[in-house]
């Protein structure tokens, strides 16, 4: 009897140990897996949230508690959606209203960057624009739609200029905040090199100022495609914007709402660019 | 008038004779300064006379208030001065020199920048050989101790090892005379006297000017050949005293009586100073 029992625990040993070593590797594990569930509850929570909401409009929709044609129901509006993407007309308007909000955004910016450097830098540059600029900013820009088609016709430098206008702003300000951002200590430093004033703005005052930039931009790019899609309204012959009017008028909402998501969709790609931009440019920031 | 500036004063200092201003490195000659603020003028500092000789190292010491930041901003050309002269190197101070190097309390790193881009940073305006400028850089970031940490920025040192960084900036361009202003005083004790055993190593080897302004009396006796002790209000000289403590200066000399001594004797005539007593009040 005492044989088997010898050959039998050796056989266990293994095991034994397996079990042994366990529990570091069990605790570690679980610690990952309660990272996990945190990374995956940030993104259940709110998917819960869409999908309730979804599933309560689909419901009022489709039992026709609102008439279908004012309020489509979510998979109307995401069949809508597929069928577009697969017409040329559809990716035609968007490209128009791509462009309109990326050459109004790098206007704007470039406009911005230099008349905020100027302000920021040169002190009667200062005292002559500030106030007219801080006028300005509380006109609202929208406004300005009619006007800036009457000067710029109904094509794509209407919307342009719109953009410009609408997006300058933000990024005035801040370029302005992070040129006085600058440590007094590392001027003072620059300075006792005899460094120019160019290189001083290239070696210390432009990087410093890039983070408060780059707060500037990320409001910037999405008043950008704001300000392309009401001027749009205003008055154009294509871009997404007229999409959307003229399904409506059309009374296909299905289609419209179908376009609203996709303007969502875009506003969130190139919101998405400029935050990676920042983070690559501007790695330093948070330290 | 107790206050005795240990070289006389001296007219008919040539601003363009180098050679001639060569036993000085600095040269600071009844220099008063006012500043203008919005409640009126405030005297800063009044009628200071100090000299630092070359390859001295020279402390301002005093309270806060005491003009001894100034003074060296004056000495780095960085503000302007009422009256007086202030000569560096020979020539009337002004910023831009390659003779001078200054340092600050806080570390000054530019955070995109690594350790080694910011160390070159002044050579990249002095317009300096970068390939020599770079082997000078390495060769000084093992001299302050941070071997290895070339390519690591600024927020991934430690408060020490970013003003060490900032000790091998101001070294890389080989000025004569060093201006620090407090420079470790924002650490805490025990990197302080860890830096400071270092500089007075440093300094021993590379035998540079030193104008060190601290309000630490211990720290400036243990680093200094002479201490200009200044008291505030205006902010005037009340005595430039020598230390006569050997060099190397290790941790021996900070335990050391006659420093011990030299504290006691700072610290006494800021107190009598303040108080109008002998200090025992």
């Amino acid at each position: 009897m005492a044989t088997p029992d010898v050959t039998q625990v050796p056989a266990q040993e293994p095991t034994g140990l397996s079990v042994g070593g366990g529990p570091e590797i069990e605790r570690q594990s679980w610690r990952e897996r309660m990272r996990e569930r945190q990374i995956v509850s940030s993104f259940l929570y709110p998917l819960f949230t869409i999908v309730a909401i979804l599933l309560i409009w689909e419901w009022i929709s489709k039992t026709g508690r609102v008439d279908e044609i004012i309020v489509p129901a979510p998979s109307d509006i995401g069949e809508s959606l597929v069928d577009l993407v697969q017409q040329d007309f559809f990716w035609e308007n968007t490209w128009v209203t791509v462009q309109e909000t990326v050459i109004g955004f790098g206007a704007g910016v470039l406009a911005a960057w230099i008349l905020g450097t100027l302000i920021g830098v040169f002190r009667p540059f200062r005292l002559a624009f500030y106030p007219l600029v801080v006028a300005f900013q509380i006109t609202p820009r929208v406004a300005l739609a009619p006007v800036f088609l009457t000067w710029f016709g109904f094509g794509i430098t209407s919307k342009i200029v719109m953009a410009a206008t609408i997006c300058f702003f933000p990024v005035l300000i801040n370029v302005v905040l992070g040129l006085q951002t600058v440590d007094k200590d590392a001027h003072a430093l620059m300075r006792s090199f005899g460094a120019s004033r160019w290189e001083e703005y290239r070696k210390l005052v432009l990087p410093s100022s890039l983070p408060a930039i780059f707060a500037g931009l990320k409001v910037a790019i999405t008043l950008a495609l704001i300000g392309a899609i009401v001027a749009e309204f205003v008055g154009a012959t294509e871009g997404m914007g007229v999409l959307i009017k003229t399904f409506n008028f059309q009374l296909q909402v299905a289609d419209g709402f179908a376009v609203i998501l996709a303007l969502s969709i875009i506003g969130l790609i190139l919101y998405g660019i400029t935050e990676f931009l920042e983070s690559k440019i501007v790695f330093w920031r948070g330290h | 008038m107790n206050r005795a500036p240990a070289v006389p004063g001296e007219t008919g200092m040539s601003g363009n004779a180098p050679g001639a201003g060569g036993q000085r490195a600095i040269s600071v000659r009844s220099l008063s300064k006012t500043y203008t603020t919005r409640r009126g003028p405030v005297e800063a500092v009044r009628e200071a006379t100090f000299d630092v000789a070359n390859g001295e190292f020279v402390s301002l010491v005093g309270p806060s208030g005491c003009g001894k930041s100034t003074i060296l901003k004056i000495v780095a050309g960085l503000i302007p001065h009422n009256q007086g002269t202030v000569h560096v190197a020979g020539t009337e101070a002004k910023p831009g020199r390659r003779e001078t190097g200054i340092m600050f309390q806080a570390p000054v790193l530019l955070p995109w920048r690594t350790v080694l881009a910011n160390v070159l940073l002044p050579t990249e305006v002095f317009g300096l050989n970068n390939k020599q400028a770079k082997e000078r850089a390495h060769d000084l970031l093992d001299t302050v101790g941070l071997t290895g940490f070339a390519d690591k920025y600024p927020w991934e040192l430690s408060g020490g090892m970013q003003q060490r960084a900032s000790l091998a900036r101001v070294l890389v361009y080989e000025p004569e005379i060093l201006l620090m202003d407090e420079p470790f005083a924002a650490l805490d004790e025990f990197t302080r006297e860890r830096l400071n055993v270092e500089l007075a190593r440093i300094h021993e080897s590379l035998n540079r000017s030193v104008l060190y302004v601290t309000h630490n009396i211990q720290e400036a006796v243990f680093l200094s050949d002479r201490v200009v002790v200044m008291k505030p209000h205006p902010g005037e000289i009340l005595d430039i005293v020598p230390t006569n403590l050997p060099r190397p200066r290790s941790l021996d000399v900070i335990d050391d009586p006659h420093t011990t001594q030299l504290v006691t004797k700072i610290r006494r005539m800021l107190y009598t100073d303040e108080l109008g007593t002998n200090g025992n009040a």
